[in-house]
Order: structure tokens, then sequence, then C-alpha cells
């Protein structure tokens, strides 16, 4: 009798926690899914770089769009491959993002890393996007493409480049290599020093990010030629300056961008709070203006926009070091 | 007059109370950092910048520029009193600085670092005062051609101003410089030595290195060579400043090491670890009394104390005159800037002559406050050392095991770190200079980018290199013959040694 | 057998190193590309460098084998038993840091080494470790701001 009542009970309470559950579940079904504890941003790069900081931003300025707070983390090591790393092994739970940048694209098809990043992470939107910006030392004779183009034919143009292969490098010579020359491509340890080179009188011609080269033009001390973009830049500094579409050599185009993914296997509506909370934080002006420091046009897609993003450069990428070859490594 | 003018209104700036809290705040936190092994500057400084965003730009820049500073000197307590230098440019103090501790004289030997390094630092302050724009300008002569001279000229200096045996400090600079080789090339993107661990993509981090090599080592020392441990000799503040006849020994050399550290520190990048080497040759080959660097003089922790401070003010000159971070503390200190909407450029002085000035001016009495803190604490750290090794040592073997993870998050780190250790210690006491190996690690990649840069420009031609860049073709020649006579030298102590024997 | 060693440490560790050099030559022709003096790739300097290490071992080793044996330094008066329990210790720790987490892992590493170092009692050791280890895991995680490593226990 006493057995038989403790079975009863204990079956009662096991049927009672299985509805339980399944009510709790159904309950944050029919919701949009919101995080009940802080949501982890994986930083790959250490504490005080400009991805740090921006990540910051949006976690400080742009608290109020957010449900539960953002904390960073930082994961440096093996230039981003272990913070990277860290976000593809991720639990998909809606609580781990990163941030991304170009990287996600280049470095997997430049360089070393231990996974292809843009198959292995899920984009969540981009924010920030910025295009390179073709630069020469104020006392070259170069004014424009159409100068580029006969100077290369005609001469050895040095160029100062930030890291082989990399986004600073194969524009030029893949330039040179359309109009049928060459170029010298000399590596220097990056845009600090590369500028550094051109006003120093060591090299010509370079291709930088158009914060990096902002207050040269300004001073005079560097010439902007070329926006390798569909779009003008809007700031004051560089408005005046044609796009290499408008010079003629719309297949010359090239930026990066900032933005942030997640695990592959993160539920399609975690995605989109995070979507939505990234679109209301561009809402609010000092992360507006805190992006524009960094050098980006606020510059919003969601996560189909962003994957376009991604796989577009990948195409446009692997053609172009296609058709290179061995100009990139040499 | 018109820049006299700007220097004072910067300083009228600079003393306001909430300014000068900043200071302090930034002074005391740097030296905290510098002290302890493997924390870097990055870290804390972006962890302060989001609490800097409700004060005014200059008081941000003001108190992370007290820690720069503060982490400088935080650096030297460790060489000198554990060996262990906290940064690149605090190795060179280890040199004279320790064995003065040894000795007893632990306070005299920090006095005369925190001395030296205010006066370093006010004669760079000077130079970055009066010469910053014309300065920059000229240091932008400096190609990769003139970069391998100096950077050839340093090692080589290297392998003769460290340890007693050049043969095997050259061994130890080749090694290094080898090591330095490992991880992700910065040029290429190619991975080399790295044999598929991710965690070597970066390289052997040269902090972990420091701390392994340098760290680890003395600590094993400490713990198993049985020695006594060293009497503290002086208890007084008299005795723990430095007497009229360490001064008069020393004057000159601060005022030598400054210039020549301002100057060295403007070679973008590796300037002001360079000067410390640098400073440290030429007084000693300058000096009367040669044979006695190494065993803890006055002039061999006032060298390079006073070049590295004056060096650290040679490195804000690219950054405040033209807007370029040449090291990744100087890349720290411009975010610090963008961050409070202000982007350095060849306008900044024209444009924010008051944050310019303001700045400045900021930086000397943040080395007059960390002088004013600091000395009177010097019989406190002093006093560390009497604490009784069989507790001591423990507690910073751990201490720095946790600031080896703190670099990159990393239990791979700490691993490295015991692995450098015990090489280490069976290197160094065959008598292989571990500050050669260092500093090899250190220069290793900037090495590499001037020589492939040359060669890439000059198609290979090093010969004609050097023929079209005189100066580096100077620099580079004194490097090699100073080299040469002291082989030669050394050569002929062996021989003479191997005869008797 | 330790006298014999001892005796030789210059001669094996000059012998390492030149082994090391052609270590790093081999592996760097085999796996990287070397490219030319004109035209240098990312191997170049690898090689360049072992190619130097080689030559001055090779001069080094030369040197210390027409020097006679003798202990170096301060290695005669290393207690090799102590030694290699540090080591021992630092290996156990590093290894066993992802399993306990840093607090835990400090505390058992710290009071075994103490006691190497010579700190007497059985109490003292323990206590001392357990103030030093929560100290240092304050230190760090609140002032600091760095994560830690954690793994079953803090």
């Amino acid at each position: 009798m006493k057995k038989g009542l403790v079975l009863m009970m204990s079956l009662v309470l096991i049927c009672a926690s299985v509805f339980a559950q399944g009510a709790q579940e159904s309950a944050a079904a029919s919701g949009p899914w919101k995080p009940s504890k802080d949501v982890t941003v994986v930083v790959a790069y250490g504490a005080g770089g400009s991805s740090d900081l921006l990540a910051r931003t949006f976690a400080n300025e742009g608290a109020s769009a957010w449900d539960t707070p953002l904390v960073i983390t930082n994961v440096p090591g093996g230039g981003n491959a272990i913070g990277f790393t860290q976000l593809a092994q991720a639990k998909p739970d809606g609580y781990t993002i990163g941030n991304t940048n170009s990287s996600v694209v280049v470095n997997c098809l430049t360089g070393s890393t231990p996974f292809v990043y843009y198959e292995e992470l899920q984009p969540i939107c981009q924010v920030g996007f910025a295009p390179y910006v073709v630069y020469v030392a104020k006392d070259s004779p170069i004014k424009n493409l159409k100068d580029l183009e006969e100077a290369v034919k005609s001469r050895d143009v040095v160029m100062a480049a930030n890291n082989r292969g990399g986004q600073t490098h194969w524009e030029l010579e893949y330039f040179a290599m359309k109009v049928g020359a060459d170029i010298t491509a000399v590596i220097y340890n990056g845009g600090a020093a590369s500028i550094a080179a051109l006003l120093g009188g060591h090299a010509e011609i370079t291709v930088q990010a158009p914060s990096d080269g902002q207050e040269y033009v300004r001073s005079g001390d560097l010439r902007a030629i070329a926006i390798l973009d569909e779009k003008r830049l809007e700031t004051p500094v560089y408005k005046d300056i044609p796009t290499s579409v408008e010079q003629g050599y719309g297949w010359l185009q090239n930026g990066f961008f900032h933005g942030y993914s997640c695990p592959k296997a993160m539920p399609k509506e975690m995605v989109k709070y995070f979507e939505e909370g990234f679109k209301k934080t561009l809402e609010i002006p000092a992360v507006r203006e805190k992006i524009e420091y960094y050098g980006f046009t606020v510059d919003y897609k969601d996560s189909e926009g962003f994957k376009k993003v991604w796989l577009d450069s990948v195409d446009k990428y692997k053609n172009a070091f296609a058709e290179l070859g061995s100009r990139l490594t040499e | 007059m018109d820049t006299l003018l700007l220097f004072l209104n910067g300083f009228k700036d600079c003393l306001t109370i909430v300014n000068l809290l900043c200071a302090v705040t930034g002074c005391l936190l740097g030296s905290l950092i510098g002290v302890l092994p493997g924390l870097g500057i990055s870290g804390t400084v972006a962890i302060l910048l989001p609490i800097t965003y409700g004060m005014t730009p200059l008081s941000a820049l003001i108190m992370i520029s007290g820690i720069y500073f503060g982490s400088q000197y935080g650096g030297a307590i460790t060489s000198i009193l554990v060996n262990i230098p906290g940064e690149a440019t605090s190795i060179v103090t280890c040199f004279d600085g320790h064995p003065m501790a040894k000795k007893g004289k632990a306070g005299k030997a920090l006095s005369i670092a925190s001395i030296s390094s205010f006066c370093g630092g006010t004669i760079g302050m000077l130079g970055l005062t009066f010469a910053a724009s014309a300065l920059a300008r000229v240091a932008l002569g400096f190609g990769k051609v003139e970069f391998f001279a100096i950077v050839v000229f340093g090692l080589l200096l290297l392998t003769s101003i460290s340890g007693k045996n050049q043969m095997k400090g050259l061994v130890a600079v080749c090694l290094g410089v080898l090591l330095g080789t490992v991880g992700l090339d910065s040029l290429y993107g190619t991975a080399r030595y790295t044999f598929r661990i991710v965690h070597l993509y970066n390289g052997i981090s040269f902090v972990t290195f420091i701390m392994g090599a340098y760290g680890i080592t003395e600590l094993i020392s400490a713990i198993c060579i049985p020695e006594e441990q060293s009497e503290v000799m002086e208890f007084r503040l008299r005795d723990q400043l430095p007497n009229r006849s360490e001064v008069k020994a020393c004057w000159k050399t601060v005022l030598r090491s400054s210039v020549l550290g301002f100057g060295v520190g403007l070679v973008p990048g590796a300037g002001s670890t360079l000067a410390t080497f640098f400073a440290y040759g030429m007084e000693r080959s300058l000096s009367k009394h040669p044979d006695e660097f190494g065993t803890g003089i006055p002039e061999g922790i006032a060298a390079p104390e006073s070049a590295n401070n004056a060096a650290m003010y040679a490195g804000l000159v690219p950054l405040l005159s033209l807007g370029l971070p040449f090291t990744s503390s100087m890349a720290l200190l411009m975010n610090a800037f963008i961050v409070h909407g202000i982007t350095p450029g060849p306008l900044f002085i024209s444009e924010h002559p008051d944050l310019f000035w303001g700045l400045v001016a900021s930086m000397f009495i943040g080395n007059l406050i960390l002088i004013v803190i600091n000395l009177p604490l010097v019989g406190m750290w002093a006093r560390l050392l009497k604490v009784d090794f069989s507790i001591l040592m423990p507690l910073i073997t751990f201490i720095t095991f946790a600031g080896g993870y703190a670099i990159n998050y990393s239990v791979f780190d700490m691993g490295m770190m015991v692995v450098c250790g015990f090489f280490g210690f069976f290197l160094g006491a065959c008598g292989y200079n571990m500050a050669a190996l260092a500093v090899g690690l250190f220069l290793s990649p900037t090495l590499e980018s001037a020589f492939l840069g040359t060669m890439t420009l000059y198609h290979g031609n090093l010969l004609a290199a050097l023929l079209d860049r005189k100066i580096a073709l100077v620099v580079l020649s004194i490097g090699v013959i100073t080299f040469v006579i002291s082989t030669v030298r050394s050569l002929r102590k062996f021989v003479s040694e191997t005869v008797k024997a | 057998m330790k006298q014999y060693i001892l005796e030789r440490m210059r001669k094996i560790v000059a012998i390492l190193l030149l082994v090391m050099g052609i270590i790093g030559l081999s592996v760097a022709l085999r796996t990287l590309k070397i490219g030319t003096f004109a035209k240098p790739q990312g191997g170049f300097a690898p090689m360049l460098f072992s190619v130097l290490l080689i030559i001055f071992s090779v001069i080094n080793i030369i040197c210390e084998f027409l020097k006679p044996n003798s202990i170096p330094g301060d290695l005669g008066d290393v207690n090799w038993v102590k030694f290699f329990l540090y080591i021992a210790i630092c290996i156990v720790y590093v290894a066993l840091i992802k399993l306990l987490g840093f607090a835990t892992d400090t505390f058992i590493c710290l009071t075994l080494m103490l006691k190497l170092a010579g700190l007497k009692g059985k109490a003292r050791p323990v206590l001392y470790s357990l103030v030093f280890s929560a100290l240092i895991w304050a230190l760090f995680t609140f002032a600091m701001d760095v994560p830690l490593p954690r793994g079953f226990l803090i």
C-alpha cells in the first residue's frame, strides 16, 4: 500500500515536471527570442585595438538597444585564428557572437587559417563599410589612374604595401597586370610605415583606408587620386576625389567591412534579435559618431545582405588572385 | 618666444586638480603594471578608455601617458630587484642594476634609475618641444636600407657588450633571430616552424620568452642553488640616494645617454630598445674603467635608464607631429586620441596647440610625479628583498605565470615560459647571454623586413643598396669595424688562455 | 655520471645549438618557399638565419672543444633534486590548469612549491598559499579584468 502510494506520487511528479518543461519551452517559442543573461561578444584581437574599441562602442554607447548587456571578451592570438576558432565552436545558444571584419574572407584566401571562416560562421549583420583609396606622394607626377597607367608602362613605379597579398597590395598589382605592365611592391609593416615611406620619398604610391590617409591629404603631404568604389565618399576631405568607376577603371574596386557573426548553427530567431539590436544601436548618434571616427561609413546590411557581401568578396578575390598568380607572391 | 608662451600655457592647463589627479593615477597604475611581470599596458589602457569618455581629451591623455611612463619605471624596478626585465627597454638595466642590488645597494640602484629616468625624460621633452616637426621629417628619411644597417649595428654591438664571450654572444643572437622567425610571417603570411599549432601563429612572444628565460631561470636559481640571501645594507634615506662621487661620475653619462637615446629613439619601431644598448655601449667605451661595467656601477644603470626615457619622447615625435604610430604602444595612444574624436596628423600641432602643449607639459609633470612618488618608495621596494626567499620566490613564480597567461589569455604561453626557463637555465649557465638572445628575438621581424625590403628594392644587390644610401653605409661600417676590433681582441685573449692551459 | 655530464655541459649545449641550426635549415628548405636574393620569399629569412647559426655554432664548437672540461658557473652548486621537482611542479601546474581552474591549481602548486623552497611546517605553507593564491586571483580578476582560466573549479 505504501509502496503503491510512493510509486503513484513519483509518477505524478515526473509527469508534472515533463509538462512544466513543455510549458516553458512553448512559452519561449511563442514570442521573439530575447536573451536572459549577458551576451558575450568575442573580439579576436587584443584590447585597445580599433576592432575592440568599436565593439565596446556597441556595448557601451549602444547599451540602450539591448535587453541584456553585451560583454566584450578578447581572444587574441594567431592573428585572429584563435578568436574565430572559439567563436565557431561556441554553443549556438544565442549568448555568443563575435566581431567580424574583412579578414573573415581575406585570410582564408591568402594565408593559412585553421578552417574556412566564411563557411563555418554565420553572418549576423554588417555595420560599417569603407572603400580603399589610392594615394600618391605629393611630388609625384601621377594625378589620376590614367597617369598611373602610363607611368607603370613606361617606368618602375614603387608602391608601399602593408603586407604581402593583403588588402593594400593586390589592387595595384592587379591594375598593373590588367594594363599589361608591372609594379614594384615593397612591404612595410603596417599603414603607418607605408605612409612614412611615401612621405620620406622611398615609395610613390600606396593603397590605404580612408581614415589612415585623411590627415595627410588635408595637410597636403599626400594626394588621393581614386576611391575604389562605385560611390564617392561624402566627407569634406574626399568629396572631390573621383571614383575608379568614374575614371573608367570600374573593374578596380575594393573595400573593407565591419560586422558581427555567430556560430553556424545558431537559430534564425536569435540572429533576428541581434540584427534588430544592431540596427537600433546604429540610430544612436553617439554610436554613429564613433563609427565614423574609426573611418567607417555607417552601412547596415542584414544577415542575408552580409552573406552576399562575403560571397561576392570571395568570388572577387578568388578571380583576382587566380589571375595575379605569382605576381602576388613574389 | 611663441613656443615658450604656448609651453607655459600648456603647464597652466595641466595644473588643475582634475588633471593632476589623472596624472597621479596614471603614474601609479603604470608603475604597478610595470612591476607585475608580463602585464602589458594595452589591456589596462583599453579598460580605462571608456572611463575617460566623460573627461576632456586632455585629462584622458594625461592619464594614459602617465601609465606609459609609470610602466617604464616599473620595469626598472623588477630588473634591479629580481633580474627580470619588465619591458624590452629594461633589459640593459639588469646588467648593472641587479649586481648592485645583490651587493646590498638595491635602494641606491633604484634611486639612480629613478633620477636618470627623470633627467632623460626632461631632455627628451625639450627635444620634443623644440624640434618635433623638423626631427620628424628627418626621421622619415629612414628607409629600409638605413634600418637594416642600424639593426645589424645594434645586434653586433650587443654581442660585444653583453656577457664575456663574444662568440657565444653571436651564437645567442643568431639563435634569437632564428627563433624570432617562428610564426606567421608578417610580410608574406607564410607559417614558419609552426607545425600546425595555432598558438604558434604569432610566434614566440618576446615577453613570454623574457619571463621564462629571465624570470623562471632566476627563480630556479634562487630556490635550487643554496646561497645566502644578501643583506640589505642601507637603511637611512641618505644611503639610498647616490652620494656626491656617484653623482659626479654619472652626470655626464646621463647627459650623453639622453641625447643619444633621443636620437636613436627617432628610428621608427625598435628605437627605444636599441637606444638602451647604444647608450650602454657608448658609455662603456668612453669610460675610464670599462671592465667595471656589469659588476654594478652607477653609470651602468644611469645610461640605459636615461636613454630609454628620452627615447620614449622621441617615439612620440612621429605620432604627434605626423600622426604615425610606429610601435604598438603608440598605436594605442593614437586610439585614445581617436576615441575622443581627434585624429593625429601633420596638422595636429597647428590645429590643436592647446592639446599638444598640454600633453607635453603633462608628460613633464608626470615625470616629476613619478620621481616624487617613487624616491620615497625606494626604501620599501628594497625592503622587499629582505622577505624570506622561500616565500618570495614561489609567490613570484605564480604571479609570473598569471602574467604570462594575461598576455594572450593562453595556457600555451605558460607552457612556453616553462620551456624557455628550462633551456634558458642551461644556456645561461654555459655562458650564452640571454639578453642577446632576447633582443635577437625581439628584433628579428624588423631585421627581416628591412633586409627583404632592401633586397626587393635593389633587386638583390646589397652592395648597390649601401652605395646608394651613404648613411646606411657609414653606420654599417662603424658597426662592422667595432665588431671586428672586439673580435680580434677576444680572439687574442682566447688564444693566450688556451696556450697557457 | 652526473659529474660526467656536468663537466661536458658546455660542449653538449654547443652541439645542441648546431643541431637546432641544422633542423631549422632542413625544415625551411623542405617546407618553405625560399625565393632568391632578388625576390626573397617567406622562407628566405629562416634559411639565412639558420645558415648563420650553423656557421657560428661550428666555430663555437671548435672553441669549446679546445678548452678543457669544467663545470660551468653555478651548475656545480645546484641541488638537482630540487631543480627537477621545481620543473615537475611547473609542468603539473600548466597541465592541470584547464582542469582545475586557476585559483585551485595555484593553491595546490604554490603549497608544494613553498615546501620545496624550504618553508617549515605543515600549516604555514597551506595557509600562506591560500592567502596568496586568493590575492593573485583577486588582483587579476577584479583589478586587471583578466579572465583567468576556469576548469571544473575556479
